[in-house]
């Protein structure tokens, strides 16, 4: 029984360790700020959000990476992987954006997918262009994959005619948008949730065409033997893995080609002080250069494509700009 | 093949690791709350050093293992362990308090057992026609199938349809928030919160509408779990009961396998619609929810059936049929290895993994015998204690869900709501149904039509997707049809069911008025807000929104009669010094704990809201308290460290 003297007699101690939580809590903020003077850093474990389920691409890649980010930092600290899912990225986007901007906590995200959250008013006034871009891990283009029943060869079979598409989140209709724009061909989305249901889909007849990057596209190619047709790569070059399969370029198109392909960047919030983004950098460096990295990146098909630095930033708002010249298909596409 | 799959799979490490495995797989599965795809998706990161069928083998034993492991908390505490065992509660926990909680537990034991391996053996056997029946399903046959298992609601409900319809369209209602399921680009019914517009997660409204209800209850009660202090039948007891139901098993057997094999429909369907087909189906069907076997034998061949059908089609199809199954897939992605049908060439390596399938079967199988007994003491421990550590368990699976302190409050909104309404005699089974189908329902639905070019021909030109019709009309309308072909031609008249709507309890009545209004003023609240959506997008959500409110005003109507003349009473909420706490001080101490949590992290909260409530239940010395605290914050901490969890640090910012 719950007597009032007890509240009492809990009152003090409670007081007490209130009060050591408090100063430890100080403390702790206090050192903070001197270490970012000193580099003196990592302070703590290392947060890798991954704003999607665990076992996606975004997923396998970041677990694939974390590992050799965890052995080539400056001290001995974890990279814990942690899937914040929901709302096509949004959600985890935003826990990195509001996250303390000291280094320990990032994301992995693909500037296209998040350009269009931005373009279509989402992120509440959140400024991509400023989050601080760490290092991009590989860049797959984009692969038009059709139905075999579909009877489409070429994408001239396609013009002028409605095809259906299948919708796997915004990311995904933006790119078939802007694919079908330049192609001519009037798009119908069919939502599904991943690209394994899609590409059944397609196989079975009952949609035409998906557009989604190339590792995840002979994947369902292969698993769908001789019922899905990879029609040509979305970018100016072949992908060497799939030397049959055109570019765009060799079927004579012209598509926006900074808004197309996937690439799985490490970004951390705006405000990372130059030290620490200097050691984030060289860390990346290191991992780059692993040759264990590649390898377990080339087993995983997302063959690795290192870019950090000044480069990076510069395709990252080109991305980003790519994407505003697109609003009135962002805008059309929740309707 | 196969016997080079077998040797494999038991050669050197594999089995170590399929044994170690077996035993996380166990810990994570018998602590309420922390499901099956919690357990294997943070073992991932273990994998990545062993080879693939070790990695794989070692995956598939927790999953197994943790699937085997949460019948025990539902059985035991009512409280489900995961998604998959809510039907496992209802018999289960019936029987355990009748002093059969060994039984319970061996008839569980042996039906998941039977139920995974009957399905290995039939998949492993038939691959191929296998892979293709699932292909040739389509949107049209989803949404038929859709349809058929909200059938399931007039078994559900039985005798009390008119409740359980107005469940089932809540339930649809809830679901459309988030992500619309017609172009994914809309995020609707979320009112400003970030966190609505990813939805609600299966897990977290589980976990409320059955778990924290239960905790709710236990508080409630005191005392302890076992009414009958003694538990003397051995868990070997069951098994008789299990193989002297070969019908019940090959029923519940077929449709566990049967939602195993389609990707989409996973293991949180299997285990309720094996049930409440048995129940319509069964000899027993009036004993059950009161500890019938043959209801407990159904949930868990069910359960069983669907956690290895859903792994097949995972690695033979690429197309993972559950959660688990994609990350699973992603376990062999990562190694290079390619799901789908080339899988089954690549060598004697799936062979291994098929046997390392079954072998984990029979792990949890020997390990259940031996440890069951074990596990069931902890029904002995009283519920002041168990209550608030249940508690702390299930905000943190539903917080580790998808990492959000936000569905620390969506629980509680669950669990409250589940509470209420299951006092007032509503199926809340109904509502999960409606939660877990209404997506499945809508996308499908609007798939069909696109793919139809609009066209509603497409549902009745699909031959498969008519007969899923066809069979729901049946099951819906059957039992009408036999009593008027009965009435007739005069063969003995049966009485028809007579739904007595009760002599009409007066606070009853009130209290579910009460319930009424408040989904009324939901109901509307949607209504409201859909308009703002386009006509696609809001069609489903208006369809399932007004059908609700009619329900609903037509139930009004009727409670309004039996409230009479009688005046408003209320009762002066207390503490009851007994050992135990009403529902209004349980409720405000968990919301005291969802708010806590933002300022001094999880761990401090766990040890404050144990302590606390054991103060509360006034049964024990402050010392006592505070040692309960700092172990349940302890054992938390520890779990989260173990498993590499990020847990909420609060304002106060203290990182563990």
């Amino acid at each position: 029984m719950l007597r009032l003297a007890d509240l009492r007699k809990l009152f003090a101690p409670a007081l007490i360790l209130a009060m050591l939580v408090l100063a430890g809590g100080c403390g702790g903020g206090g050192d903070a700020k001197q270490q970012s003077k000193a580099p003196d850093w990592p302070a703590q474990d290392i947060t890798l959000i991954v704003p999607y389920a665990a076992g996606g691409g975004y997923d396998v890649v970041a677990r694939s990476t974390a590992p050799y980010i965890q052995k080539h930092l400056p001290k001995k600290v974890n990279v814990v992987v942690k899937n914040v899912p929901g709302a096509g990225g949004k959600i985890g986007l935003m826990e990195m954006v509001r996250a303390k901007p000291d280094g320990h906590t990032i994301a992995v995200i693909d500037p296209a997918d998040v350009a269009i959250l931005q373009v279509g008013g989402q992120l509440e006034g959140v400024d991509l262009k400023k989050l601080t871009w760490l290092g991009r891990l590989d860049k797959l283009p984009d692969l038009l994959t059709v139905s075999a029943k579909s009877g489409f060869k070429t994408p001239a079979d396609m013009k002028g005619k409605t095809v259906r598409f299948a919708s796997i989140g915004s990311g995904v209709a933006f790119r078939s948008a802007v694919i079908a724009k330049g192609l001519g061909v009037e798009p119908k989305f069919i939502s599904y949730d991943g690209t394994s249901p899609a590409s059944i889909a397609a196989a079975q007849g009952d949609i035409d065409a998906f557009v989604v990057n190339w590792s995840s596209a002979m994947r369902a190619v292969n698993a769908n033997e001789g019922k899905l047709v990879p029609m040509f790569v979305a970018a100016s070059e072949r992908v060497p893995q799939i030397k049959d399969v055109p570019s765009m370029k060799d079927l004579g198109l012209n598509l926006e080609e900074s808004v197309l392909g996937y690439s799985h960047i490490l970004t951390a919030p705006a405000g990372v002080s130059p030290e620490i983004k200097k050691i984030w950098e060289e860390t990346m460096n290191k991992v780059f250069n692993d040759q264990e990295w590649k390898d377990q990146m080339d087993k995983a098909k997302y063959p690795p494509a290192p870019l950090s630095g000044d480069k990076l930033n510069a395709e990252v708002m080109k991305t980003l700009e790519g994407a505003e010249k697109f609003k009135d298909i962002i805008a059309t596409l929740g309707k | 093949m196969w016997f080079e799959g077998f040797l494999n799979a038991i050669s050197g490490t594999n089995l170590i690791w399929l044994l170690i495995g077996t035993g996380i797989g166990l810990i994570v599965g018998a602590l309420p709350a922390l499901g099956a795809n919690f357990g294997v998706a943070l073992m991932l990161p273990f994998t990545f050093g062993m080879d693939p069928a070790t990695a794989i083998i070692f995956l598939c034993a927790i999953h197994a293992a943790c699937n085997y492991g949460d019948s025990i908390a539902s059985i035991l505490l009512n409280t489900p362990g995961g998604p998959g065992t809510v039907a496992t509660c209802w018999d289960g926990y019936p029987m355990a308090r009748q002093g059969k909680a060994g039984k319970a537990l061996g008839i569980a034991t042996l039906s998941s057992f039977i139920g995974g391996v009957g399905t290995w053996l039939f998949l492993a056997l038939m691959v191929g026609p296998v892979t293709k029946l699932a292909l040739s399903i389509g949107a049209p046959e989803y949404f038929a199938l859709g349809v058929m298992a909200l059938g399931l609601i007039s078994v559900a409900s039985r005798g009390e349809t008119m409740k359980g319809l107005i469940m089932a369209c809540f339930g649809l209602v809830l679901s459309t928030v988030g992500q619309d399921e017609v172009t994914g680009l809309t995020y609707r019914f979320a009112f400003g919160v970030p966190s609505l517009e990813a939805g609600i997660p299966i897990v977290v409204s589980t976990l409320g509408v059955f778990a924290i209800s239960q905790a709710i209850v236990l508080m409630e009660e005191g005392g302890t779990v076992a009414k009958v202090m003694q538990v003397k039948d051995s868990v070997l007891s069951g098994f008789p009961e299990v193989v002297k139901r070969p019908l019940t098993v090959l029923r519940s057997g077929a449709v566990g396998w049967f939602i195993g094999i389609l990707p989409a429909m996973g293991v949180s369907l299997a285990g309720i619609a094996s049930y409440l087909v048995e129940k319509k189906y069964s000899k027993e069907s009036s004993r059950f929810g009161r500890g019938a076997p043959a209801g407990l034998v159904a949930a868990e061949v069910g359960k069983g059936a669907c956690v290895v059908g859903d792994l097949i089609p995972s690695f033979a199809l690429g197309v993972p049929g559950s959660v688990t199954g994609a990350i699973l897939m992603a376990a062999l992605i990562i190694k290079g290895i390619e799901p789908g049908p080339r899988f089954l060439l690549a060598g004697s390596l799936p062979y291994t993994i098929f046997a390392g399938l079954v072998l984990a079967q029979a792990t949890f199988l020997i390990s259940g015998v031996i440890l069951a007994r074990w596990f069931s003491r902890i029904i002995y421990v009283p519920n002041y204690i168990i209550a608030p550590t249940i508690v702390v368990l299930i905000f943190l699976g539903a917080f580790a869900e998808r990492n959000n302190e936000f569905d620390i409050w969506l629980a509680l909104a669950f669990g409250v709501f589940a509470y209420a309404l299951g006092k007032l005699g509503y199926p809340v089974v109904c509502l999960v149904l409606g939660l877990i189908l209404g997506p499945l329902v809508e996308a499908n639905f609007h798939r069909s039509l696109g793919i139809s070019y609009g066209s509603y021909d497409i549902f009745f030109t699909r031959p498969i997707a008519v007969i899923f019709l066809a069979v729901t009309l049946l099951f819906l309308f059957g039992p009408y049809l036999a009593e008027f072909v009965r009435s007739r031609w005069g063969a003995a008249g049966t009485p028809g069911e007579t739904a007595s709507a009760g002599a009409g309890d007066q606070q009853l009545c009130k209290g579910e008025l009460i319930a009424l209004a408040f989904m009324a003023v939901i109901l509307a609240v949607f209504l409201i807000t859909a308009r703002g959506y386009g006509s696609q997008v809001r069609m489903f959500p208006d369809l399932v929104s007004a059908t609700g409110m009619a329900l609903v005003a037509y139930r009004i109507l009727g409670v309004l009669r039996c409230l009479g003349t009688a005046r408003w009473k209320f009762t002066r909420p207390g503490l009851l010094f007994s050992g135990s706490l009403t529902w209004h001080w349980s409720v405000s101490a968990m919301a005291v704990f969802a708010v806590l949590v933002n300022i001094l992290g999880f761990v401090l909260t766990s040890a404050v809201f144990t302590g606390g409530i054991i103060l509360l239940t006034g049964r024990q010395k402050l010392k006592h308290a505070v040692l309960a605290g700092f172990l349940v914050a302890l054992s938390v901490l520890l779990m989260a460290k173990a498993v590499h969890l990020i847990l909420p640090a609060g304002l106060i910012g203290i990182r563990f």
